[in-house]
């Protein structure tokens, strides 16, 4: 912003005494402003308007209307500009003087006028003007920032809104209670039943306030949803979300979470806690508590390699409940800043309450403790009845079957010679079998035998490399030169076909991978037996490929190669 | 010398060097005004007008001021303090002396005129 001079160029005069009037104009114009002149007060006001003069001088006493009234008329219709207004008096007595700055004027100029003094009325007021000038812009933007924050939180609350409310909240058995501000300070709630039947639960507390606590929350549902209706287990899930939450959120931001995996059928939940307050399981038949404490750092703070995902498991039968909240509990804090605390809360659990009258008393207690006064908490409290047999059945079918998950299938997939000089076909192929939630769990060790067999399909059958020259260093890069060489001069009519079946079985699934390429197989002087054959010819690969795989089949003449891998069911 | 009191000449001299050629201009304003305005307090003295009396004895006092009658912006303050308190003692005596100071500064002024 270029420099603005505040330095006035335009001088409005209202003076009824003709003589007055002529003084301070020469002055004025001898200083080198321009000067309107005005000769009461009416007409002060007409000309502000007309000429918009910056600074103002107003004698007091005038007919039609005195210089007091027109004071107050020429600030109300500056606003917010700052117009300097000079009384030009030799009004002595205290009580008038201090009505004419009631009235908004600024300052005086007495009698006989001077010219200095005017100068550095001038230049005061002028730094005046500067700096309300700067406050006005200031605050304009200040307005405007404000309005804006304003707007995207709200935007920010409807996509919220949106993907947390995705799941099975409604659903029967859960009861919960969430503050109108615990959602803008990063307390998100998450529940789905899975295609298997299991009720996810997720309470997460991020850490911080505002629009980067709900921000955080975003991919932390995305994934939950996605993947709870895919069917992945709940150490995939939370394994997912922590790798992604650690990669995107800053540093000091991260995620306290408890996650809950309910199995109505097998009756029996599976907890993960990671910084969030300990959870409970009531108990029906005892009206007792049994606490969960959290094992685990918050998710988004460790590494993948580092992340543990183990959870605990408890049984549960009908009548038992799990209740869980956030810290917003124990932290309300009262008109003196007194936290409700862990005490407080630990005796409403060991009233040995009927399960709803924990939840009423536990809410109940905490408002009254905040009093009616500011209203900055962010309480969250869930409560999950496990149900009766009939009830958990009818929970079980809320989890649409297999929803955008893969069951039985089969895939061929075949690369010429232009496909196979440029592409890597491993994602593709990891994309689809990750659409498996069994082998998803196994995509680093699918991915191995995968590039392995697709690999030596290239490298010994499309190109008819030899592994025997990798067994000195030079070797080494000299095998990659000529792999490198053999793919840009590949042939036309070159090819590596890749075929896939998978078939869900009751406890997991199998998944058969057959490898065939366009090579002439094995040398025939080398196939004594097929034991040293593939000693000779693949090295340690295949080796390790059968310790991977439930079996591998070469089919002579060794251009086609089949595994099978066999994934099971978590727990 | 009467000049020395009726109209302070330094001030005079700078309103000189001020208004250059408009100088018989202000002169002219200021007899104007001021006449106009004593045959205002004129009328309001005997009729113990006060509101005319304070307000045209405050117009005479601010313009002498800046004319540097100094004389006679005193005794005009004079009669606009007793206008605004709406004191009536000597308010003749008053008046008669203001007129009689200005007569003697229109009389300096005419001298004055360039």
């Amino acid at each position: 912003m270029s420099k603005v001079s505040y330095r006035p160029s335009k001088i409005l005069i209202a003076d009824d005494s003709p003589a007055d009037r002529l003084i301070l104009q020469s002055m004025l114009q001898r200083l080198g402003y321009v000067v309107v002149l005005a000769e009461d007060g009416v007409q002060a006001v007409e000309k502000f308007l007309s000429e918009k003069p910056e600074f103002v001088f107003l004698d007091v006493i005038m007919p039609n209307m005195d210089g007091v009234e027109t004071a107050i008329q020429i600030k109300e219709k500056a606003g917010d500009d700052f117009i300097p207004v000079i009384y030009l008096t030799s009004l002595a007595d205290a009580p008038s003087l201090a009505r004419c700055l009631s009235a908004g004027g600024d300052d005086f100029l007495s009698k006989p006028y001077n010219p200095i003094v005017i100068e550095a009325k001038i230049k005061a007021f002028s730094r005046m003007r500067e700096m309300n000038q700067t406050l006005a812009l200031q605050k304009n933007l200040i307005e405007k920032n404000n309005r804006h924050l304003i707007q995207e939180q709200n935007v920010a609350k409807q996509v919220f809104d949106k993907i947390a409310h995705a799941g099975s909240l409604k659903l029967p058995i859960i009861r919960y209670y969430m503050s109108a501000l615990a959602v803008f300070n990063g307390d998100v709630l998450l529940a789905d039943v899975s295609p298997t039947g299991s009720l996810m639960v997720l309470l997460g507390d991020f850490t911080g306030h505002g629009l980067p606590a709900a921000i955080g929350s975003m991919p932390l549902a995305s994934i939950f949803y996605g993947m709870v209706n895919k069917g992945f287990g709940m150490s995939e899930i939370l394994r997912e979300i922590n790798n992604r939450l650690n990669q995107t959120l800053p540093m000091g931001l991260f995620c306290c979470a408890t996650c809950f995996d309910i199995s109505f059928r097998k009756q029996r939940v599976l907890v993960w806690s990671g910084g969030l307050p300990d959870s409970a399981i009531y108990r029906g038949a005892t009206r007792t508590f049994e606490r969960i404490t959290s094992k685990n750092l918050p998710l988004a703070i460790l590494a993948n390699r580092d992340f543990k995902a183990e959870p605990v498991r408890f049984e549960l039968s009908a009548g038992d409940h799990i209740l869980l909240w956030s810290d917003g509990i124990q932290e309300a804090r009262d008109r003196q800043g007194k936290m409700f605390g862990e005490q407080r809360l630990t005796s409403i659990l060991e009233r040995g309450l009927e399960a709803s009258a924990v939840f009423d008393d536990i809410i109940g207690e905490v408002q009254a403790h905040i009093g009616e006064g500011e209203r900055d908490d962010d309480v969250s409290l869930v409560d999950i009845t496990f149900p009766d047999a009939e009830l958990g059945a009818q929970m079980e079918k809320k989890g649409s079957k297999g929803r955008g998950c893969l069951q039985d299938w089969s895939l061929n997939f075949r690369l010429e010679s232009s496909s196979l000089r440029v592409f890597d076909p491993m994602p593709l192929l990891l994309h689809i079998t990750s659409e498996v939630p069994g082998l998803r769990q196994s995509n680093s060790l699918l991915f191995t035998v995968l590039s392995e067999l697709f690999n030596n399909a290239v490298e010994h059958g499309v190109l008819g490399l030899q592994s025997s020259i990798k067994q000195s260093a030079a070797g080494f890069s000299e095998y990659y030169r000529l792999r490198k060489e053999g793919l840009e001069n590949l042939p036309l009519g070159s090819w590596v076909m890749l075929e896939f079946e998978h078939g869900v079985k009751h406890n997991g699934g199998l998944l058969t991978i057959r490898v065939r390429d366009s090579g002439d197989g094995f040398h025939p002087t080398n196939k004594t037996t097929s034991g040293d054959t593939q000693h000779v010819y693949h090295g340690r690969g295949l080796t390790l490929l059968r310790t991977m795989c439930e079996s591998l089949v070469i089919t002579p003449p060794g251009n086609c190669v089949e595994a099978q891998f066999r994934w099971l069911h978590e727990e | 010398m009467p000049a020395h009191t009726s109209l302070d000449p330094v001030l005079l001299a700078e309103l000189k060097d001020l208004l250059a050629d408009n100088f018989n201009e202000l002169i002219e304003r200021y007899t104007v005004d001021s006449a106009h305005r004593f045959s205002l307090l004129v009328t309001a003295v005997p009729e113990k007008d006060y509101k005319t009396i304070y307000y045209e004895a405050h117009g005479i006092k601010g313009s002498s001021r800046n004319m540097g009658a100094t004389k006679l912006a005193e005794i005009c303050g004079q009669l606009e303090a007793q206008g605004h308190a709406e004191d009536g003692a000597g308010l003749e005596n008053l008046l008669s002396e203001a007129s009689a100071e200005f007569e003697v500064v229109c009389g300096i002024l005419a001298g004055e005129r360039t």
